[in-house]
């Protein structure tokens, strides 16, 4: 298939767009330099979306084969990894709801199922009460892990792209196809809520800046 | 594209609008008008303060949340699920076996050479035809690109030009890098961090940072046309080019692949660029100038790469106040770099929660809070050196450390470090004799006191009571008058005998034997004269990898730099 020429333009520019061209003419060496270029960012942001390593990688070897299976309907339109993104959000908000219409004895027994104690609950049981500054590493990411698991779906994978893959919110709004005054509400209500959820555990290097009542 | 409505609750307005634009605030997305309106707030309301850094800090908390490795066998288990592609060969990949947290890669672009640097003479006698000759090779290098993008691997390489030297097949080869090149050190330039350097903090990560030139060798065509540039360079560049190749291979081999990686890197910058400005990089008169270029396009770069809001905040300032601005980002840029690297370097010891050297034993934990407390005098703030905010994060890691103990020493390790590093310049050994530890006017020897003057008193007054400032300041203002009126005694101790008995024990017992006949000698030089001859004393001490009593940090130098210096480390030394 002829390169347009803004295909071609954009491919000079970014060469993750190349190497997508080459997968696109079924270079299969292309292919497995896409996989090894982007299993880490994708493995990564899967396994903070859904909170499991094992689901995790299914799902990003998914979106792998999905980019294989449409390669022939490529254009470069934006940003590849941007692109390449909006598959893995479709995928995963999918397997969210999925989860959630057949609920089932996750393999790793969390307590944050929708009959568990919520969050704020199991986590900061009072502003007065912070918890043990000796929380070891584990402990303290089961916390956070807790933490995320209490925001909604889409809340959950704003906050992961805008953290991990460093997006702003115009790249966040064209992966969750929202837009970006969308995506601040998202993010600002995603920010309180953690911010509600992880405050017995934000100073636990240091004292608080002011005290000042809230 | 999703097949269910939002829950409205999430995309409606937030309930608190404020905090909807503070956090947009501190993500960088607001613009200039509103970014103002939330400074001003801050700056008046404390409870706005607190959720800011409550917010921060709940977001920098996701830090802790585990990174997963995909499986060693994803790739394959990947490609094996795809039946056209099962049977195929996998391919050498240049993709790093670690993943590089997104974050952690900085989307930074260099800042100023130093000015050092565009000191070397011209050595190139026709620019002009020489640019052209790099521009026919990179016109080719374009279409050798381009033609990379497109093309499937192919199934065997074809012979070369029989008529070429088997010595020039690796240069032909390597031509694309080659061509945009002057010669070795320009490419040693180029491989500084503020150009196209390894990123320091995944410095370990062999893998080049961006692959453009296809891994495979050209071949073919391809190869033949680059043999055919090659031949058409004048003799001189022609030289210049096996020069290069010659040079670039006699490096061992990791500093090799480091420069090829930057080769890559630049070559790749120069095929994206503009034709216009592409031009202007290649037709600098000499290296210097195109560096000066590739600089100026490189910071134009960085800039239209950051957030529009943050953008939009350069627009209306004036050029000073500009780059002041853009000095800011780039310093907090570097800052996050730098933390970056302490995690990555020390994943393994904060996951197991590792009290860190020199902290993990116990007279040394006593030794480096001393020191810290006498040199500094952190306990007593009106005379402490330190600024209110230094002693404020001095004070509070300190605390963090002895109430949480393992790797929050870590953070008080890095706070006292870099507090020593930064009042190096007044940690000089203190003299025996009261009488020459000069700090106010009332001491000082009559043949200073009549150079004294109602200005320089004016310059001192705020140094008096203070040694070694107020002694330092006093010498260096006597030192920039022209004709000073002859040699001055010294303003401090200026031979061993001089020091403190803890620093003349030091000496006798570990730096004097350390010393070769010539750095005996130019310690010697520098006898009665102060700061001088402890300056040298301290510098000596240093190479040698040994901390002087009650003067630096106790503990190895080396390890102090090694463990919290980063890249903040000995290369970053004033």
């Amino acid at each position: 298939m002829p390169i347009g020429q803004t295909s071609a333009l954009m491919a000079l520019r970014d060469p993750d767009i190349r190497l997508m061209l080459r997968v696109r003419d079924d270079d299969s060496d292309a292919f497995s330099e896409l996989v090894e270029r982007f299993q880490h960012r994708l493995v990564g942001v899967m396994h903070h979306i859904v909170g499991s390593s094992e689901e995790a990688e299914d799902l990003a070897q998914e979106v792998f084969l999905r980019v294989y299976r449409t390669r022939k309907k490529y254009t470069p339109k934006a940003k590849f990894s941007t692109w390449l993104f909006t598959i893995a959000n479709n995928l995963a908000l999918n397997a969210l709801r999925d989860r959630q219409r057949r609920p089932v004895l996750p393999l790793v027994v969390r307590d944050s199922g929708p009959l568990g104690p919520r969050p704020t609950e199991t986590i900061a049981p009072a502003r007065d009460e912070p918890p043990a500054h000796g929380l070891q590493q584990q402990e303290l990411a089961d916390v956070i892990r807790r933490a995320l698991d209490g925001l909604s779906e889409r809340q959950r994978v704003a906050i992961v792209l805008n953290k991990f893959e460093d997006m702003n919110y115009a790249d966040i709004a064209d992966v969750m196809d929202l837009t970006t005054k969308a995506v601040k509400s998202l993010l600002s209500r995603a920010r309180a809520k953690l911010r509600e959820a992880l405050q017995g555990y934000i100073y636990m290097d240091a004292a608080p800046p002011e005290s000042v009542d809230d | 594209m999703s097949d269910e409505p939002l829950p409205p609750d999430d995309i409606e307005p937030p309930a608190d609008p404020f905090e909807a634009d503070l956090v947009a605030y501190l993500d960088g997305e607001l613009d200039d008008a509103a970014a103002r309106r939330v400074e001003i707030r801050l700056a008046t309301d404390p409870a706005a303060r607190q959720k800011a850094a409550a917010l921060k800090k709940t977001f920098d908390l996701l830090d802790y949340l585990p990174r997963p490795e995909p499986s060693a066998d994803f790739t394959t288990r990947t490609i094996d699920k795809i039946p056209a592609l099962k049977t195929g060969p996998m391919p050498t990949v240049r993709s790093g076996s670690q993943p590089v947290p997104i974050s952690a890669v900085s989307s930074s672009v260099p800042v100023a050479l130093a000015s050092g640097m565009l000191a070397r003479p011209l050595v190139i006698p026709r620019p002009w035809v020489w640019a052209a000759g790099l521009l026919a090779v990179v016109g080719l290098l374009a279409g050798y690109f381009a033609a990379a993008a497109l093309r499937s691997h192919p199934a065997a390489r074809e012979a070369s030009p029989d008529e070429l030297p088997l010595s020039d097949r690796r240069l032909v080869e390597y031509l694309p890098l080659y061509a945009v090149a002057d010669d070795i050190e320009f490419v040693q330039k180029l491989a500084e961090a503020d150009y196209f350097g390894d990123e320091p903090s995944v410095s370990f990560d062999a893998t080049p940072k961006v692959p453009a030139v296809d891994p495979d060798k050209p071949s073919g065509p391809a190869f033949e046309a680059l043999a055919k540039s090659f031949q058409s360079l004048p003799p001189a560049r022609q030289q210049a080019v096996r020069e290069l190749d010659k040079q670039l291979h006699a490096q061992p081999p990791a500093a090799r692949d480091r420069l090829v990686r930057v080769l890559e890197a630049y070559a790749a910058w120069l095929d994206r660029l503009p034709e216009a400005e592409r031009r202007r990089v290649l037709a600098a008169a000499t290296p210097e100038l195109r560096l000066g270029v590739i600089r100026e396009l490189r910071e134009q770069q960085w800039i239209d790469s950051l957030p529009a809001t943050q953008r939009a905040r350069l627009t209306g300032l004036s050029s000073a106040r500009k780059a002041e601005l853009i000095g800011q980002w780039k310093r907090a840029e570097a800052e996050r770099r730098d933390e970056w690297e302490d995690v990555r370097r020390n994943a393994d010891a904060i996951a197991a929660n590792l009290v860190p050297w020199p902290f993990d034993s116990e007279p040394m934990r006593k030794a480096v809070v001393e020191f810290m407390r006498v040199t500094f005098q952190t306990d007593e703030p009106k005379k402490c050196r330190l600024t209110a905010n230094e002693l404020d994060r001095h004070t509070a890691a300190l605390a963090a450390a002895e109430k949480n103990g393992g790797w929050a020493w870590y953070a008080y390790g890095r706070e006292t470090f870099t507090i020593a590093r930064k009042y190096e310049y007044l940690l000089l050994p203190e003299p025996a004799d009261p009488k020459l530890r000069y700090d106010d006017f009332s001491d000082l020897p009559s043949s200073y006191t009549a150079r004294i003057n109602p200005v320089l008193r004016k310059k001192l007054v705020p140094h008096a009571g203070k040694w070694p400032d107020f002694a330092l300041e006093l010498h260096d203002e006597l030192r920039s008058v022209k004709g000073g009126g002859g040699p001055l005694p010294p303003l401090g101790p200026a031979r061993v005998s001089d020091f403190q008995d803890p620093v003349r024990t030091f000496w006798e017992k570990e730096l004097s034997p350390k010393l070769s006949p010539q750095e005996r000698g130019m310690l010697r030089m520098q006898e009665n004269r102060w700061p001088e001859y402890p300056r040298e004393f301290m510098r000596l001490a240093r190479q040698h990898d040994l901390s002087v009593p009650g003067v630096t940090l106790p503990g190895s130098p080396r390890t102090w730099d090694r463990t919290y210096g980063g890249s903040r480390g000995p290369a970053g030394r004033q």
